[in-house]
């Protein structure tokens, strides 16, 4: 196996003022890939790219890119290229200039230099704009051209911080897929920055979650969004309600007491004892609601038929019953409980609601605007059943 | 034309200002072209006499040759050093910044008299120099740094350092980005620095007067003619050439710093 593109041993930023912006931090990104630092800012993944680049220097271990020790190298010895946020493109030169720029250093030869130009520009597809000055470019236009810029030098890594984050919404969905492709058909390697959440699980292979200088989770982005391994990094990406209680049954499902109420979670590794303190973690998405009385919808979860249904449970028995309750929680390790919706808010695809279990706890709940007929819509004040598997939540440890 | 609109508070406090502003200058080019020695209405009759004069006194073409020497020379070397110091100040943060930002502007504040006084007790007391151009000379570099600290400083802080950062990211050393990045977008702040010390040095008076040597300064020169009634329309005459071309020199200087702004760049 080839040797990682960037390496990163046991490396410390602490700027002056005993500001640590990075801590300890050990990494390996191997060739090829797009691999995303994500986090909030000052989490230090600036800091990190900058310290690849070379622009800061490490107060403590050693960075290698392709197996070299670049520690000590200043940025133009090594063989990186960065995409800098706001582009960093040069106003006083035109745009043909501008991705000469490296060349022209590396005393490449006109002609040959004239040919990459007009090369990396189509491969941009911004082909005829090379006359131009930067400020007669759109955002979209200008972050192509600082994207030619870098890669002209044909880069072992390429570096990009926060690039798209100058752009509107639309735009920004465009590039993400345009710089994945790119990146793909180029096979270099990319790193990442951002505090973008759907922008890193869109376009990484992997993706180290940061926060105060330290990596919280390293893992492909399904890894990351389902399985965060502590509260940081399931409130960081996307939303999650989190639900505090007693251990009542340990295992591999995790049964809680929050408030009274008996809720369920995977224990995804951690191991934990009846008694403790812990954080059940669930996503708005990960849970429906049923109106009470409406079997049928409950019945299509369960896989039963009306028969099976009607012989388990006696036909149409209120689902807040014991025994039913009983029946989905040994049987299915399903969390089924009663509670009021207290506020509905339209979001378009989605309608989120606020429901408050009997027993104080409330939880957002996201539910697919699937339209009316089948009376999965609700109001504030209606009483409806949450349900979720045991597996859709998860219990971290405080 | 509409008098009501020339007569707004706004228009009135800028025509009295403008007033209050040029009337003398317009007086003494004025007086400048008058067919008398004495200074006084009514006018007597247009003349160049004084013009013409001016090429025949060695003694002032002299003194104003040493000013264009000084200027030229303490201006450009202000600018190199004036111009390292703001890289310093923008770019870089080291222990004692801010006392140096601090300390860097005073010559600004300082009275141009005690300025004098200081350098003279300096030079004299301490070096034992010989009061020469060559003391003027550095006299007028203390005073240009700040001056082009401030317009070269101003135009570093508006463009990103990261500009910096790129050209070394693509192969560029410290020294090449400085070259190839910085120092032609800075270009025309760096000339329009160098040309606001130049009027600077040119005018200055009340510092040169003690630090002047045998080789004195047209200001200084000029002051000096003044104790001679007949010589006045002479200096008249030097006052508005040298307005004119000040006016001229500033102009083109406020020209070249706009034109490389980056936020007044208007692109066809």
């Amino acid at each position: 196996m080839s040797q990682p593109a960037v390496q990163l041993k046991d490396v410390s930023k602490i700027f002056p003022g005993d500001v640590t912006a990075v801590d300890h931090m050990t990494l390996d990104i191997p060739q090829g890939e797009f691999f995303t630092m994500l986090g909030p800012s000052g989490c230090g993944k600036t800091t990190t790219l900058r310290m690849i680049a070379g622009f800061e220097s490490p107060s403590e271990g050693r960075i290698f890119i392709e197996g070299k020790d670049v520690t000590a190298a200043p940025p133009n010895r090594r063989p990186v290229n960065t995409v800098f946020q706001n582009y960093a493109l040069f106003p006083h030169l035109t745009v043909e200039q501008n991705v000469a720029f490296g060349l022209r250093l590396r005393r490449v030869p006109a002609a040959e230099t004239q040919r990459r130009v007009q090369e990396a520009l189509e491969m941009v597809r911004l082909p005829g704009m090379g006359k131009r000055r930067p400020s007669q470019l759109s955002g979209g236009q200008q972050q192509r051209v600082a994207l030619a810029r870098a890669l002209i030098n044909e880069p072992e890594v390429l570096l990009l911080d926060e690039p798209l984050g100058a752009l509107d919404l639309k735009l920004r969905k465009a590039v993400q897929l345009e710089l994945k492709q790119l990146q793909s058909e180029l096979e270099i390697t990319f790193v990442y920055v951002t505090h973008d959440q759907e922008e890193a699980l869109t376009m990484s292979n992997r993706i180290a979650v940061m926060n105060e200088g330290v990596i919280q989770q390293l893992g492909i982005p399904r890894e990351i969004y389902e399985n965060p391994v502590n509260r940081f990094v399931a409130d960081f990406i996307g939303e999650t309600n989190f639900m505090t209680g007693t251990v009542r049954e340990a295992g591999e499902v995790v049964w809680v007491d929050v408030n009274g109420v008996r809720v369920a979670g995977s224990a995804g590794g951690n191991s934990v004892s009846p008694g403790e303190q812990v954080t059940l973690a669930i996503r708005p998405e990960k849970m429906n609601l049923y109106p009470p009385g409406k079997m049928d919808v409950l019945e299509t979860e369960l896989g039963m038929d009306a028969a099976e249904f009607a012989r388990v449970f006696g036909g149409q028995k209120p689902l807040v019953d014991v025994d039913m309750r009983q029946y989905l929680e040994k049987e299915l390790n399903s969390v089924v409980i009663p509670g009021t919706v207290l506020e509905a808010s339209y979001i378009g695809t989605d309608i989120r609601y606020l429901v408050q279990f009997n027993g104080g706890t409330t939880v957002f709940v996201r539910m697919q605007n699937f339209g009316e007929r089948y009376d999965t819509t609700f109001a504030a004040g209606d009483t409806v059943i949450i349900h979720w598997p045991a597996e859709n939540a998860r219990v971290l440890k405080e | 034309m509409n008098l009501r609109k020339f007569f707004t508070p706004g228009a009135l406090f800028y025509w009295l200002f403008a007033i209050f502003l040029y009337l003398p200058i317009a007086l003494l080019i004025l007086f400048s072209f008058n067919d008398a020695s004495s200074l006084h209405f009514p006018l007597s009759g247009f003349t160049w006499k004084w013009y013409q004069d001016l090429a025949s006194a060695n003694e002032l073409m002299d003194s104003a040759r040493n000013s264009l020497i000084v200027g030229l020379g303490s201006s450009l070397v202000a600018t190199i050093l004036g111009t390292m110091a703001a890289i310093a100040v923008v770019r870089f943060n080291f222990p004692g910044r801010n006392l140096f930002i601090a300390v860097s502007g005073l010559p600004l504040v300082i009275p141009a008299v005690v300025v004098g006084v200081a350098l003279l007790i300096l030079f004299r007391q301490f070096f034992d120099m010989e009061l020469s151009l060559w003391t003027v000379s550095l006299g007028h570099v203390v005073t240009h740094i700040p001056i082009v600290m401030l317009i070269v400083g101003a135009r570093l802080a508006g463009f990103p350092d990261n500009l910096e950062d790129a050209a070394m990211d693509l192969g560029a050393s410290y020294w090449g980005a400085q070259l190839r990045v910085v120092l032609p977008m800075s270009f025309s702040a760096l000339v329009a620095a160098f040309l606001t010390a130049f009027t600077t040095s040119f005018d200055e008076y009340a510092m040169s007067v003690f630090i002047v040597g045998t080789d004195v300064t047209l200001p200084v020169y000029m002051y000096s003619l003044l104790r001679f009634p007949r010589r006045l329309p002479l200096v008249v005459a030097m006052g508005g050439l040298i307005m004119a071309a000040s006016i001229a020199l500033l102009m083109f200087a406020e020209w070249l710093r706009r034109a490389g702004d980056p936020k007044n760049t208007v692109e066809s």
